[in-house]
């Protein structure tokens, strides 16, 4: 690896970009995901995009 | 005091390189010095015995990071005295401050100060694309649990079974009201939804029909007590593809205490039964098992772990829902030991994963890389906009919490919403509306938290349940913990 390019401190364990998916409002396929604590919707599964 | 950091860091760094060491070049460089604030609300530095984190809110990248990583950034964070970071060396510091610029540079790593990003929402915000149901199939129960917030069942008023053909018309409203929306959600909730099965086989026949009438996809849950779930209606479940979400509040002696019978009794070894029979008759089906934990089981580790042991492999347990004065409510003084749970919980799951009988935490299920997009996040649960609850009469709120509470009906299964500015509502406080949320490292992951427990609360949704955020970033913290060991392969080392 270039010298230049290695990090020494650092490690990034999951990489992500959220940011870029501003571009759209969203396609809204996903499930609807309940946040109270009354209710553990499988719907909301662990929310992975569905692009 | 201004929100300036006292600490310079091109005191001890060399001048003008470009990211972080252009932030340390302070105000005469194009961005600026960062604030506290920006550091504190997009860098959330959080750490374990062993290994150290850092999250960026903004990219929702993770990060390990070293010793002196951490003490770099704690200056710019906590602004801690330059002393502080004396026994570092200013090598060392300046090869952080490279490290950090390369993660700017490769977008896991935002400029602290960095604005929140606007997503392009071209469609609207308001009720008009409803595309998940919660239908109280019954507003009864054939328990009478201590913390109920549906009142045992009746959610306020009397108790009542919903006639099949509302349900059918519900559905027929969520194809009309989904327009272009492929994906639909229907659960069956209560009360007790194994009450009133007769009209659950009803209502699924008749969402299977429109769904092939309309090249649709309707996805259905079930949440029950397990009291009367037989064979035959676990294959019922089974057969038609219905995940279920089962109430259990984990050892004998704790479920008992809060989960009884009609006349008083205890539930557990009906409940266990049922439910592990059913499990093992749906090898790949969906499922949860859900137990509530109270103030009286703020070490609810040991029930998570004894569902675990018990066999089941996708568990979750949440705080209770209950007003302030309840007997069971979390209050101030309980966290430390909820935290402490937490924290158990991840070394166990480790461990146990390590060991090959590892298991699903719902709440630790976050998917990092490929999560929902932003415009999702700021909007969160979609409470009254996409989500809407169905009475057994027909009438429809928000989500199930609002239920019974007064000034929340937006319509009728029949009529459709008639009170659409109850959407607009809930459009409009989404995480950068409410001044907490903007400030919160949780929020793209939070996504502003509930409604209803903040309505129920501070009389407001504009305003958050406290004691709710701080489980819910703890939560969060331990989530990522457990997704970093993963992701390393390692934990704690
Ligand atoms: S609801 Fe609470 S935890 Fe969630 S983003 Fe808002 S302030 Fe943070
Ligand atoms: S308001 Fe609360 S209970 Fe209702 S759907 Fe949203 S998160 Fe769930």
């Amino acid at each position: 690896m270039d010298k230049k390019n290695e990090k020494k401190h650092v490690k990034t364990v999951i990489a992500s970009n959220l940011k870029a998916t501003a571009a759209s409002g969203g396609c809204r396929e996903c499930q609807t995901s309940c946040q109270s604590a009354c209710k553990t919707s499988c719907t909301l599964g662990n929310q992975a995009c569905r692009k | 005091m201004p929100d300036l950091l006292p600490v310079r860091l091109q005191d001890l760094l060399h001048p003008r390189k470009s990211g972080v060491q252009e932030i340390a070049n302070g105000l005469e460089l194009q961005r600026g010095r960062p604030t506290r604030a920006g550091v504190s609300r997009n860098w959330r530095r959080f750490g374990v015995p062993g290994a150290r984190f850092l999250l960026d809110v903004q990219s929702g990248s993770l990060h390990c990071i070293d010793e002196a990583a951490w003490d770099v950034i704690g200056q710019l964070d906590e602004a801690v005295p330059r002393g502080a970071i004396a026994h570092i060396g200013a090598d060392q510091i300046a090869e952080v401050a490279h490290d950090l610029d390369m993660l700017i540079e490769e977008g896991t790593l935002s400029y602290p100060d960095d604005p929140d990003t606007m997503p392009n929402t071209g469609q609207t915000l308001g009720p008009g694309v409803v595309k998940a149901m919660c239908l109280h199939v019954a507003h009864d129960c054939d328990m009478r649990c201590g913390y109920c917030f549906a009142g045992t069942g009746g959610f306020g008023g009397g108790r009542s079974l919903m006639p099949a053909e509302v349900g059918c018309a519900a559905l027929d409203l969520l194809f009309k009201l989904s327009g272009g929306i492929r994906h639909l959600d229907v659960d069956f909730f209560g009360g007790e939804p194994l009450l009133n099965m007769e009209a659950v086989r009803t209502i699924v026949k008749h969402g299977r029909r429109l769904e092939a009438a309309s090249g649709k996809v309707l996805k259905f849950t079930l949440t029950t007590n397990c009291l009367g779930l037989t064979p035959d209606i676990g294959g019922f479940l089974n057969d038609n593809n219905i995940a279920a979400v089962l109430s259990i509040d984990g050892r004998p002696a704790v479920h008992d205490a809060v989960r009884r019978t009609e006349h008083g009794g205890p539930t557990h070894e009906r409940i266990m039964a049922n439910a592990l029979q059913f499990v093992q008759t749906r090898p790949d089906g969906e499922y949860y098992v859900r137990g509530t934990y109270t103030r009286r089981n703020l070490d609810f580790v040991d029930d998570v772990l004894y569902l675990a042991d018990m066999g089941f492999d996708s568990i979750s347990f949440e705080p209770v829902v209950s007003p302030p004065e309840s007997p069971y409510s979390i209050r101030e003084q309980d966290l430390p030991q909820v935290y402490a749970s937490y924290d158990r919980l991840v070394d166990e799951m480790i461990a146990r994963r390590r060991q090959g009988r590892g298991f699903r935490f719902f709440h630790f299920d976050l998917n990092l890389a490929n999560g929902p997009c932003l415009a999702k996040r700021l909007l969160g649960c979609g409470a009254g906009r996409e989500y809407v609850a169905v009475t057994p009469a027909g009438e429809l709120y928000p989500c199930h919490q609002f239920v019974g509470r007064d000034g929340f009906i937006m319509g009728d299964v029949r009529s459709g919403i008639a009170r659409p500015e109850i959407g607009s509502e809930f459009g409009r406080a989404h995480i950068y509306a409410k001044p907490v949320c903007r400030g919160c490292w949780a929020r793209y992951m939070c996504s502003g938290g509930c409604h209803a427990n903040a309505h129920q609360m501070n009389g407001t949704i504009a305003e958050p349940y406290s004691i709710g955020c701080r489980i819910t970033r703890k939560r969060l913290e331990s989530a990522l913990t457990l997704a970093a060991a993963e992701a390393t392969g390692d934990s704690r080392a």
